[in-house]
């Protein structure tokens, strides 16, 4: 494949030319390292992420007041003008403080941000405090400027004063703020020394089932010994999980990176299916040894090497071509590679990944 | 292509998440972002201007007033037609956005993959694309049309005015509704370089089929929440640009403050919001192409071949 994004030739060289330089990538994260030395990577909620959390908040909220109000309605009649004090006292402690109350109580959460998965801490990664909830609360309304009136959008319903005054928030200050720095901290976040991190991440990943009698067939030839260290592990488990979006010739092209290296390491024939390889290298990764279910599935199939011709890379590609035959016409196992009877399989340069 | 050299850090990522990331990448590389798409969006704000000025004018609003004289009747910015001129000026914004961002498209590209390209480079490269961004966004989506129904305003009586306003709304609407489902057709024209027929390769209708319809319906969301996002975000920065104009250089409330912030400061803050959406676009088209191509796959796994190749060459001991 050509083009800008992927640069065939001269802008390759441009580009490995600059590949020296050290880049940090922007990737909405960042790492703590404690005392101990121990480094914790939390990913930081941007504020696209916490608006929602804002929302929920501002719509709970308003639910509270407009339920306030109709309680004062209520009591204006038998109390007279205290209903209203109560009223304006109850907006006052509800609006500057809703925050600051949940935000201790709940271990740095709000309703929304619960709801969102985020939370507050402390720029070290340590759970908030009471002073710390306050002063990030009550600082909030700094982001909400500047405060614009309806008719600087040429709303102008009556000769209501109201529609003069500026009410509206823009959120630029906020956002402008936000973005100016690595933990999107808002300006109560830079004073009281908090930031916004995302609580719960959903695992991409759930087990994945690869068993056919093919992998199967390849994961028996794996080497007892095969462990796979955290990074394969990783690397194996994202292969597994994104090719099915991938087209057959795509699969290929990515697993191959992995093949030779991985089938010098272990031992393996060096044509076997790179897409097959890798699954059958998830199945003995994740799932089991393969060699009790290959027992039972062995008689049944055996695998066919068969290489097509190298093809374009892209979506629609024709399958690739490996099949499982019935046994009879088994493919025998070569002498002196692990698949062979007379030698129990195990990687040539004492093992990978053990 | 070193998917482990790149400014950004190659993951799958949800719309929240890249809303966020486009900030991060607009505070990284402002100047050039800013510089690439300025050079086009200068050119276009005043087109609009040329199309859509005469809006504001009281010659083209006098008509609602009759048989009264315009040099007798004395006229305040009420008489202007304000909503008309905000919505032309929205529907032509949104229409036009993609050619405005074409540069800075390309500058996101290479910035990313950590090459530092030039305006000139930029130009000279985009140059070959030429046609198939006049045949994708001036025939097909109706930059062309939408041009030719506004000068149609300008000669014309209220009568035809409706007629043109009419299909002036329709054709935006189709609009909306195409680019909705195929957001990224800059992006592939731009960087993926697509034939003129089968022979030459995938054509871009190809290639724009086969992104746009690996993640179903995601598409068409993505790109309406961009779209609404944009609007609030243009919106917020009127407010805020009009605040701060106002506040040190005028008196609100005039004529000519009233005009002025309609003819530039809308616009200006409506092109911010879409230099900030076309980075927000960029970045959806890179997310897509990570899931239907599986790059953080293939990074982890050559990370790990890599890893393994070291291991394997003599005299290496881990």
């Amino acid at each position: 494949m050509s083009n800008d994004l992927f640069p065939a030739n001269g802008s390759n060289q441009q580009a490995m030319a600059n590949s020296e330089d050290v880049i940090d990538p922007i990737d909405g994260t960042i790492s703590i390292v404690t005392p101990e030395n121990i480094t914790f990577r939390y990913s930081v909620a941007g504020p696209f992420q916490r608006v929602t959390a804002f929302a929920i908040d501002f719509l709970i909220r308003l639910g509270i007041i407009i339920m306030l109000l109709v309680l004062t309605l209520a009591l204006v009649s038998s109390i007279g003008e205290i209903g209203v004090g109560f009223f304006l006292l109850s907006n006052f402690i509800l609006n500057w403080f809703y925050g600051a109350v949940f935000e201790t109580y709940m271990n740095g959460q709000t309703p929304g941000k619960r709801l969102m998965g985020i939370r507050a801490v402390t720029v070290d990664g340590k759970p908030i405090n009471a002073m710390q909830a306050v002063m990030r609360n009550l600082i909030r309304t700094a982001d909400t400027y500047p405060l614009v009136s309806p008719a600087m959008f040429g709303i102008e319903f009556t000769d209501n004063p109201v529609y003069q005054s500026a009410f509206i928030p823009t959120f630029i200050m906020g956002l402008v703020v936000m973005s100016m720095n690595k933990r999107y901290q808002r300006i109560g976040d830079l004073v009281a020394g908090t930031m916004v991190i995302v609580d719960q991440r959903k695992s991409t990943f759930g087990l994945i089932d690869v068993r056919s009698p093919a992998v199967l067939q390849i994961a028996a030839m794996v080497p007892a010994t095969f462990r796979a260290d955290q990074e394969m592990s990783q690397a194996l488990a994202h292969f597994v999980d994104q090719r099915p979006r991938l087209s057959d010739a795509r699969r290929r092209e990515i697993a191959t990176h992995l093949t030779k290296p991985l089938s010098k390491e272990l031992g393996l024939p060096p044509h076997l299916n790179p897409d097959l390889l890798l699954q059958a290298l998830y199945y003995r990764a994740f799932v089991s040894d393969a060699q009790e279910e290959l027992a039972q599935l062995a008689p049944t199939a055996v695998l066919q090497y068969h290489i097509p011709a190298q093809q374009p890379v892209g979506f629609g590609q024709p399958p690739v071509q490996l099949h499982a035959y019935p046994s009879a016409h088994p493919q025998p196992a070569r002498p002196g590679h692990p698949g062979h009877p007379g030698r129990p399989g195990r990687p040539p340069h004492g093992g990978l990944m053990q | 292509m070193q998917f482990d050299k790149t400014h950004i850090q190659i993951r799958n990522r949800t719309e929240s998440e890249l809303l966020d990331i486009s900030l991060h990448v607009f505070r990284r590389f402002p100047v050039q972002i800013v510089t690439s798409f300025l050079v086009l969006a200068i050119p276009l704000l005043l087109i609009n201007d040329l199309l859509l000025s005469h809006v504001l004018t009281i010659e083209f609003n006098a008509t609602q007033y009759g048989s009264q004289s315009i040099v007798e009747t004395e006229f305040t910015t009420s008489d202007l037609n304000f909503t008309m001129y905000i919505y032309l000026q929205i529907v032509l914004i949104i229409t036009l956005a993609p050619i405005a961002s074409i540069l800075s498209t390309m500058m996101l590209s290479k910035l990313i993959f950590n090459e530092k390209p030039t305006i000139k480079g930029l130009i000279r490269s985009t140059r070959s694309c030429f046609w198939n961004i006049v045949l994708a966004f001036g025939f097909r989506r109706g930059v062309f049309i939408m041009i030719g129904l506004l000068l149609l305003l300008f000669d014309y009586g209220q009568d035809t005015r409706q007629i043109v306003l009419t299909f002036y709304t329709l054709t935006f609407i189709f609009i909306l509704l195409v680019r909705g489902n195929r957001p990224y057709t800059l992006e592939i024209i731009l960087l993926e370089r697509p034939g003129r027929d089968s022979g030459q390769g995938m054509t871009l209708g190809q290639r724009s089929k086969m992104l746009h319809t690996a993640t179903g319906g995601n598409v068409l969301g993505r790109s309406m929440f961009g779209l609404l996002v944009g609007i609030l975000f243009s919106l917020c920065l009127y407010g805020a640009i009009t605040f701060f104009s106002m506040s040190l250089f005028t008196e609100s409330g005039t004529i000519e403050s009233s005009v002025f912030a309609a003819r530039w400061i809308f616009p200006i803050s409506c092109w911010l919001a879409v230099c900030y959406t076309s980075v927000v676009r960029f970045m959806n088209y890179i997310d897509t192409r990570i899931l239907t191509e599986g790059w953080e796959a293939e990074l982890k796994i050559r990370s790990e071949a890599y890893k393994l190749q070291q291991r394997q060459q003599p005299g290496t001991s881990w």
